[in-house]
């Protein structure tokens, strides 16, 4: 019983800090950027003001353009429960990563599906290019996953945390590349192609406001702050003590997110061709690195 | 027995169709339907009844009197029916979605009144039921080809129905001929097991003692046989590269029958594969492998050229041929994980058998009802093109909802029914430190294409804006709506509960898989089924669904939608006289492009495999016949034959 204390703990945790990861980030961005920079809060300021506006529909829409916003918020929330994040307990049992893949996976296709029915064409730009880059990042994913698994004989979240312990060559090159395509996964520059503000006007969000806009963008936060752990936890070793966790936790996540930063604030926005052709040249790379790992080295 | 309970439904479709075929007009359908009705609510009883209470029908249909037995060693004239528990599966799932179909049939075959015979397509269906029926309990090898040819000339009159189509003449004789071939191979290797093992027993039963353990002692006739019977039925499968008749076939039917098609009939495939590998003969690795092969290889080529399809009945019978590679994926990875040692490969082995029976069901659930929706949208608007149609959810709420379901299921999002059987696939083959691994990753990363082109599906039926402005749409008949809600409600009580399909399969996995029962080695929880391999955290009973939902439904009630309507944001200016849509057309473009290598190489291997070979068919055609009519080529063909059968014969 009281694992899932400790899990709704993490949970909850996850769900104040996420936005003032987003808020420090925009701070660095602003300081690289040589301007002064909103405050720390400023994402959750945002948030609030969201959540007190209404939401307007479309004419043409439909019911699923509603409801969405919520089932991919859903979604975020039970793929944090799985991950461990400020303590090491997390809802754990044999693929649990598979469905950790399928759930940030159903969340973009609520998404594409939501943004789709506001019947806007701006929309179904941005939906097209999101399922575009989320199937091709599905198979990179699925990639990675083989390869921990190889390395691990396992498919359970608590058993291939932390990968590195064998420094092998390919659990190193793994975790670089997972690390590639969770910045993919999380909208940055110069991936952030299905949202991308002056060419398709914010792409998918472009008829959400108020509320539904405010859980979408609180869901995109979510998203960012699950990869950034599950990458922080492939490295974090286990023998570190149970109390420096949730010092360690913190602190690492945001030096990635910094690192994140730093690299989104010096880049452009790519074309969706071009994305999916890099995308595509990681595969055989993966392919080699899953070969490498099945022979142990 | 004598009450002959077994052979009902099949008396009743006969019937049904004799008295069907008597009237012309709406009679010939209402007739035709009723009797399917009643005969798949026995269907579903019998079939329930098998594998809910472990009873087994057997039934003997003396067609001759008894003298002919003595003096014939073959049983012919005795039609010999036997429900056991992998028949009764395959009888449910026919019996779900011809109840389904039929119901729908009622209004939907309607709209052919006064163009067509709608008796001929009450004969035709009810026949087509009937032999499916019986090719699914037949127990006896020489009826069972009788019954299987007769399926396949029911159905390709049905895939012809409406015959002033050239493109429908054409699809239906396509189907028929590679039908044929398929069984033309399948009664070679029917001959073989006749004439060289059983002595003219024709049970399967009486098959299976001589094929059992033919194995060790003759490995190259039983890789023969195997072989020639898996080329056979994987016609009918739709296999790469057989798959070729299937695109153009299925959606040329009515859409409830095409439902049938593509929900059952290409099942009667994955029914044979099981009797073939798990009942007629062992298991093997090496079949194993080059069937997990071929199950990969169709699920990419039919799921990827399902993005390209512009037409919705198209693009559904693309997604046919990749459910069906996830299926017989599932099929080959149990048979090459259950014959490697150890107690975690059993486990894993027995999560792929439980996977690929589960995903029949499910698959014939989501595709017959995304047919069925495809079907009323063709009945409202008589269309198909998805790039000129759109925007239908708002005048038909209830169809589009089923296909929402339906679409969901079969891109697997959690608490829908695809969602567990091929997370039970995943966990099988990812795991397994073989090829397998990076099938399940293609497996893997197909379903979000699947995902991918049934958000197309979806969004460019019902939530895009049209290219053409509808007006006073309704949502279908009460009739048509019952029957696809009926099966969305399916399609959430497999996802949810997944303890049903899987308690049905344990019957099964008893008597045929090698392993015993697979319930032994996976855990059921509501929402999803866990392998029991290593440590399950305390507060395991995890249930996705209502997780999911609860954790919706407190957002929701913390921050409630609050509503104001407006106009599509068009930029500022009013584009209200122009029509602002993206066609499928240009759906997942960039994504098509990146594989343009896939696509490029399927036109050279169409153009080898398919263009090529039929002259080259039609060549060697013309040198047999002038063999033919040499009687010394004859003479030396004759000898090379027996040569062949002797050569067979060595042990």
């Amino acid at each position: 019983m009281e694992n899932i204390v400790f899990v709704l703990a993490n949970v909850a945790a996850l769900l104040i800090i996420a936005p003032i990861i987003d808020g420090i980030e925009r701070k660095i961005k602003a300081k690289l950027q040589c301007r002064k920079g909103p405050p720390i809060l400023q994402t959750w300021y945002d948030l609030v003001k969201l959540f007190k506006r209404p939401s307007i529909v479309t004419e043409e829409s439909s019911l699923a353009y509603i409801i969405s916003p919520y089932i991919i918020f859903a979604n975020m929330v039970f793929a944090l429960a799985l991950v461990p994040s400020f303590t090491r307990i997390s809802l754990s049992f044999f693929g649990d990563v598979i469905v950790l893949i399928y759930l940030i996976a159903s969340s973009s296709i609520f998404l594409a599906i939501g943004s789709i029915s506001s019947g806007n064409v701006f929309a179904t730009i941005g939906a097209n290019r999101e399922i575009s880059l989320a199937a091709l990042s599905k198979l990179l994913m699925a990639l990675v996953l083989a390869t921990f698994a190889t390395l691990k004989r396992s498919l359970t979240l608590e058993t291939l945390f932390p990968i590195i312990p064998p420094y092998t060559l390919s659990a190193i090159v793994s975790i670089i590349l997972f690390a590639i395509i969770a910045y993919i996964e999380s909208y940055k520059l110069p991936f952030d192609i299905p949202e991308a503000e002056p060419e398709i006007i914010d792409g998918i969000l472009v008829e959400y406001s108020g509320r539904s806009l405010g859980i979408l963008k609180y869901s995109i936060y979510l998203k960012r702050i699950l990869l950034f752990t599950i990458i922080v936890y492939l490295i974090l070793p286990r023998e570190i003590p149970t109390l420096l966790t949730p010092i360690l936790y913190p602190a690492s996540t945001i030096a990635l997110s910094v690192t994140y930063v730093c690299i989104e604030t010096y880049c452009g926005r790519l074309r969706i061709d071009q994305a999916l052709k890099f995308m595509k040249t990681l595969v055989p790379v993966l392919l080699v690195v899953l070969i490498i790992a099945y022979f142990n080295y | 027995m004598t009450d002959y309970v077994a052979l009902v439904p099949a008396a009743i479709l006969i019937l049904g169709a004799i008295i069907s075929s008597m009237f012309k007009g709406k009679l010939g359908n209402y007739i035709s339907s009723f009797f399917s009705i009643i005969s798949s609510i026995i269907m579903c009883y019998l079939s329930l009844n098998v594998l809910l209470f472990n009873r087994v029908f057997e039934e003997k249909l003396r067609l001759i009197p008894v003298i002919t037995e003595s003096v014939l060693p073959i049983n012919l004239s005795v039609i010999y029916v036997r429900i056991d528990f992998l028949s009764a599966f395959f009888v449910l799932i026919l019996g779900i979605v011809s109840l389904a179909s039929s119901i729908y049939g009622i209004s939907y075959i309607n709209r052919y009144l006064h163009k067509q015979h709608l008796g001929f397509y009450g004969f035709n269906y009810a026949l087509f039921l009937c032999f499916m029926y019986l090719v699914f309990v037949i127990h006896d090898v020489f009826w069972f080809i009788v019954f299987w040819e007769l399926m396949t000339v029911t159905s390709q009159f049905l895939v012809s129905y409406e015959r002033e189509k050239a493109i429908a003449r054409k699809a239906a004789y396509k189907y028929f001929c590679m039908s044929k071939g398929g069984t033309e191979v399948i009664i070679v290797s029917a001959l073989i097991i006749l004439i060289i093992l059983s002595g003219m027993n024709t049970s399967f039963d009486a098959i299976r003692y001589y094929t059992r353990n033919l194995l060790v002692e003759n490995p190259i006739l039983t890789n023969a046989l195997i072989a020639l019977l898996f080329i056979g039925f994987s016609v009918k499968a739709s296999l790469i590269p057989f798959h070729t008749w299937l695109p153009d076939a299925h959606p040329e039917a009515p859409s409830n029958v095409s439902a049938l098609l593509s929900g059952v009939m290409i099942k009667t495939s994955v029914y044979m594969f099981f009797r073939i590998f798990y009942f007629f003969f062992e298991p093997t690795v090496h079949w194993g492998y080059i069937v997990a092969t071929i199950g990969t290889i169709t699920l990419f080529v039919g799921s990827m050229y399902a993005i390209l399809q512009n037409d919705s009945k198209r693009l559904l019978a693309f997604s046919s041929i990749g459910q069906m590679g996830y299926i017989i994926l599932a099929l080959g990875a149990s048979m090459v994980l259950c014959s490697i040692n150890g107690k975690e490969y059993a486990i894993l082995a027995s999560a792929a058998f439980a996977s690929s029976l589960y995903h029949v069901m499910n698959h014939a659930m989501f595709k017959s009802l995304l047919f069925l929706t495809a079907g009323s949208v063709i009945y409202r608007t008589g269309l198909r093109n998805l790039n000129v149609l759109g925007g239908l959810a708002r005048f038909m709420p209830l169809t589009s909802i089923s296909a929402l379901i339906a679409a969901l299921s079969v891109a697997g999002v959690p608490p829908f029914n695809g969602f567990v059987s091929k997370w039970l696939l995943y966990s099988s083959t990812i795991p397994s430190f073989t090829i397998l691994t990076i099938y399940g990753v293609i497996a893997l990363f197909i379903s979000a294409v699947t995902a991918a082109y049934f958000i197309k599906y979806f969004t460019t039926l019902f939530a895009k804006p049209s290219s053409i402005k509808f007006k006073g749409l309704k949502d279908v008949p009460t009739l048509m709506l019952f029957s696809q809600i009926f099966l969305a409600l399916i399609c959430i009580v497999l996802g949810v509960y997944p303890i049903i399909p899987l308690t049905m399969i344990s019957p099964i996995s008893k008597t045929i898989f090698p392993l015993g029962d697979i319930l032994s080695y996976i855990q059921v929880f509501p929402g999803i089924a866990l392998l029991k391999v290593g440590f399950v955290s305390v507060n395991s009973p995890l249930i996705i669904a209502v997780a999911l939902t609860l954790l919706s439904s407190i957002t929701v009630a913390i921050l409630p939608p609050k509503h104001g309507k407006f106009s599509v944001w068009s930029c500022g200016v009013s584009f209200r006289k122009y029509v602002m849509n993206m066609p499928a057309a240009s759906y997942l473009k960039p994504f098509e492009e990146s594989f343009s290598e896939i696509f490029s190489t399927g036109k050279i291997l169409h153009k080898i495999f398919v263009e090529d070979f039929i002259r080259n068919y039609l060549f060697s055609s013309r040198v047999l016949a002038k063999i033919a009519e040499n009687p010394a080529a004859m003479l030396t063909l004759f000898t090379l034959i027996f040569v062949l059968m002797l050569l067979l014969r060595i042990r």
